[in-house]
């Protein structure tokens, strides 16, 4: 009898201490490894989009082309409408090679907060630690670095939503993937939580 | 083994030539330029639609896309794409703006200096005097349907950007028939024009978003 409050205290704590990201969601031992990103997964496929970047009151856009080269990489090129390459990366499961960057982009912070954002979209195995559920979700927690990442997927359909990053306590970044069919997600957002900064992508088809 | 070696690598080289035509003689390339000259004297807009083909050796097929380009002289450009997306640029003034499907800005054109450059030479050789060009070395070639005129960049900057433009003239008329823009990794962006118009009416409203 003296352990129930003990153990309900215990219980009220960790539920305070759950991260508002899977905050009121049931926590279950994982039933898989990994977890399938689908939208960048075909190596016959080019994925092209049309993109918008908001940096604060600036615009800046341009055409963003996604090549899956193996199991482990892709090729992310983003290029203006008239043809000209502004910044070309191969993103790998550990680290991001530039392979050319205009000198106005060549910048190192930037290329690896881009690095870091479109790796995320792309990565397509995602190791998992935990999963969650709630009404309409399953949720699977992966390491990112130093920080952590959520895939929130619909159920029952399956299909990925969203993903959110969280690092020093807070949710840095969000994904959010619409009008996905056949592993084609029609339009991307990637939001910065804590900077004013969205990437916006509409699928073309070429 | 090794003679087919070498024979494949002569039709390569062969291919190579015949796809951008035989360097011109002098005389040949006074002749042209003349010609081009004459040709373009009492052009004071002008109006074409384009295609373009954006060449990566990483995608499966080019980026196609299309719409129109418009020319004012002495140095006005607009480029308007309609397909697959509604955006257009405009060069004025030593401005550069831009209308991405309703989303206007306006940017100093030297922050964009590979697009300047192609907007002026585009100007150049509607103007014909593209071949006084001190930032590029110029050569030209006589191909079966049309002549080529290849610009280098001198610019070490601009030639991190762009090894070379290629401009395609019709041999009868001169009339600007295609514009190749070739990266320093051999991908490239290759804009045909059709439907070319001289001296069309061009009003402000042309160059305005």
């Amino acid at each position: 009898m003296r352990f129930l409050p003990i153990s309900l205290l215990v219980g009220l704590l960790l539920q305070a201490c759950s991260p508002a990201t899977t905050k009121g969601m049931t926590e279950r031992r994982p039933a898989r490894a990994t977890v399938q990103n689908p939208y960048f997964s075909r190596t016959d496929v080019d994925y092209l989009y049309k993109m918008n970047i908001q940096f604060g009151d600036h615009n800046f856009g341009g055409l963003l082309v996604v090549k899956k080269l193996d199991d482990r990489q892709h090729r992310v090129v983003l290029m203006g409408e008239m043809g000209n390459r502004y910044l070309d990366l191969t993103i790998g499961p550990r680290r991001t090679v530039k392979n050319f960057a205009m000198a106005e982009l060549d910048k190192r912070l930037l290329i690896h907060v881009l690095g870091t954002d479109f790796g995320m979209m792309v990565d397509e195995e995602v190791p998992v630690i935990k999963e969650f559920t709630a009404e309409g979700s399953q949720v699977f927690l992966s390491r990112q670095g130093e920080g952590r990442r959520y895939l929130f997927f619909a159920r029952p359909g399956g299909e990925l939503q969203r993903i959110v990053r969280r690092g020093y306590g807070k949710e840095r970044v969000e994904l959010q993937f619409t009008g996905g069919n056949e592993g084609n997600a029609s339009h991307i957002t990637i939001s910065h939580l804590t900077q004013p900064l969205t990437i916006d992508l509409d699928r073309i088809h070429n | 083994m090794r003679n087919t070696l070498i024979t494949l690598l002569a039709c390569c080289l062969v291919q190579a030539a015949i796809a951008q035509g035989t360097p011109m003689s002098k005389t040949q390339g006074e002749q042209f330029e003349q010609e081009l000259l004459k040709s373009t004297a009492n052009t004071q807009t002008l109006q074409s639609d384009f295609t373009q083909y954006k060449h990566m050796d990483l995608l499966t097929k080019d980026i196609v896309s299309s719409g129109t380009m418009s020319f004012r002289s002495p140095n006005t450009v607009k480029w308007a794409y309609t397909k697959p997306y509604d955006y257009s640029i405009i060069f004025k003034d030593g401005l550069m703006k831009v209308n991405d499907a309703g989303r206007k800005s306006e940017m100093d054109i030297g922050s964009h200096k590979l697009l300047a450059q192609v907007s002026d030479m585009m100007t150049k050789s509607v103007r014909g005097d593209l071949f006084k060009d001190p930032a590029f070395n110029v050569s030209l070639f006589s191909g079966a349907k049309s002549d080529v005129v290849v610009l280098k960049p001198k610019d070490k900057v601009l030639a991190g950007y762009v090894k070379q433009l290629e401009l395609n003239f019709g041999k009868e008329d001169r009339k600007i028939l295609e514009l190749k823009i070739i990266e320093p990794n051999d991908d490239h962006t290759r804009i045909v024009f059709s439907g070319l118009k001289i001296n069309p009416a061009l009003g402000d409203a042309v160059f305005t978003h």
